[in-house]
């Protein structure tokens, strides 16, 4: 059964629909309007270690995926691993090995403004957070030798027995 | 014009004629054209990557080669067989050429564990069915993986004909004792190989299982130089290459 509105009902409610529109609006709009104050936004750490970035600041700070990107593709897919420094000096086209050298600390220099934006970029799922320090203490390189023990046992153990493993070649693949 | 049944009839029989010879020959040069690009491609590249392995040298029970790879580019060990990861590794004689072509094999060589690795094929199979172009031929033969393109669809792994990836099961990070902070790690879900050690050969570095073979087992160098140690070896030595009937064209030499 359909009911039937009485016309001038709409009329009626007119204040209503205007005043809750308005506070849409007025919701909707609320972060661009509303004035950030300038200790809110995090101040990055510039804990570094060298002279010059690898291009302008201004640039950077707008742009740094972009660079990253750009570097990504010209090291893996055109093997071309150096980046021409201002000055006329090269440096590896490398964000472990050459942004976190100069911004020694992960935390300060990309977490908090990612945090703060809300952004999870997945760089650190493969590549390897370095150690505050300089590249000689990068994490785990003192302990290679010893990997390199631990692994020899384990790559002899599965190698070596070949002989005996003999049956079980036919079912394997290659 | 008038045009009739029979006049409509000539000209279109004409026109279709034509457009067939027209596409014959435009399909026979495009195929001209594509042979000249992979056999031929000597005269304008310079370098194509290749790698001799003298298995007479060979140690039983050596894996140095292995042991050195596998840490530089943080390759998981896992326990189980399954979730297996390698680069390098050694496999049975049978295995590695179980085409038809080698008869009466010496017993020795038959039960000598063989060097197996990515054979960087100039054809490669592997590139060809990649749906994101996530491993592609490089100008220098090498045919490297971009992780970050990888969606870990597989199909790579099935058009290998040698077995040369694998595929991350499992989160590969607890599985690697120390970390080589030099070279990353890869995610789950992820194919890997070896590459050659592009990272290495780009400071002017031999690759790492090259250098470490304690027996000078392995060669490497660019088989589109006639002056090279490799192609000197191969000059002088019968040398087989895995599965040459499917044309792969691997750059992996074996002296057995």
């Amino acid at each position: 059964m359909i009911r039937k509105v009485p016309r001038g009902s709409m009329m009626n409610e007119k204040p209503l629909i205007f005043a809750g529109l308005a506070v849409f609006l007025l919701a909707f709009s609320y972060p661009f309007w509303q004035s950030t104050e300038d200790e809110d936004i995090p101040q990055i750490a510039m804990q570094t270690k060298g002279e010059e970035c690898v291009a302008p600041v201004e640039y950077m700070r707008k742009n740094h995926m972009k660079l990253l990107d750009i570097w990504r593709d010209s090291v893996v897919r055109d093997g071309d691993r150096f980046h021409i420094m201002p000055d006329g000096s090269k440096v590896e086209k490398s964000l472990t090995k050459t942004c976190l050298d100069c911004h020694i600390s992960k935390e300060k220099f990309c977490e908090e403004c990612h945090s703060f934006a809300s952004v999870k970029p997945y760089c650190w799922e493969c590549h390897v957070v370095p150690k505050i320090g300089s590249h000689t203490e990068l994490s785990g390189i003192d302990d290679v030798e010893e990997n390199k023990q631990n692994l020899l046992k384990n790559l002899l153990a599965r190698n070596k027995p070949l002989a005996e493993s003999k049956q079980s070649l036919n079912k394997g693949g290659q | 014009m008038i045009q009739n049944r029979r006049k409509f009839l000539k000209k279109s029989a004409g026109l279709i004629a034509g457009a067939g010879v027209v596409s014959g020959f435009i399909s026979k040069y495009a195929t001209g054209f594509a042979k000249a690009s992979t056999e031929k491609a000597a005269s304008g590249k310079s370098i194509r990557w290749g790698m001799v392995i003298d298995m007479r040298k060979c140690i039983d029970g050596c894996v140095k080669c292995i042991e050195v790879c596998h840490v530089t580019h943080n390759v998981p060990e896992f326990d189980n067989p399954k979730d297996e990861i390698k680069w390098i590794w050694k496999s049975d004689y049978a295995k590695v050429f179980p085409s038809k072509d080698q008869q009466f094999v010496s017993e020795e060589t038959r039960q000598k564990p063989f060097l197996s690795l990515c054979n960087h094929c100039a054809d490669p199979p592997c590139v060809i069915v990649c749906p994101t172009g996530a491993t592609f031929k490089r100008k220098d033969g090498i045919v490297e993986m971009d992780f970050h393109r990888c969606i870990g669809c597989r199909f790579c792994m099935s058009a290998c004909p040698y077995g040369s990836r694998s595929f991350n099961w499992r989160d590969p990070r607890p599985a690697i004792e120390n970390i080589t902070p030099e070279y990353p790690t890869r995610e789950k879900g992820v194919v890997e190989k070896c590459n050659f050690c592009s990272e290495r050969l780009a400071k002017g570095q031999q690759p790492a299982c090259v250098e470490e073979c304690p027996e000078n087992v392995l060669t490497f160098g660019n088989l589109y130089d006639k002056n090279t140690e490799i192609r000197k070896i191969l000059k002088e030595n019968p040398t087989i290459t895995r599965k040459p009937e499917l044309g792969t064209n691997p750059s992996v030499f074996y002296i057995t």
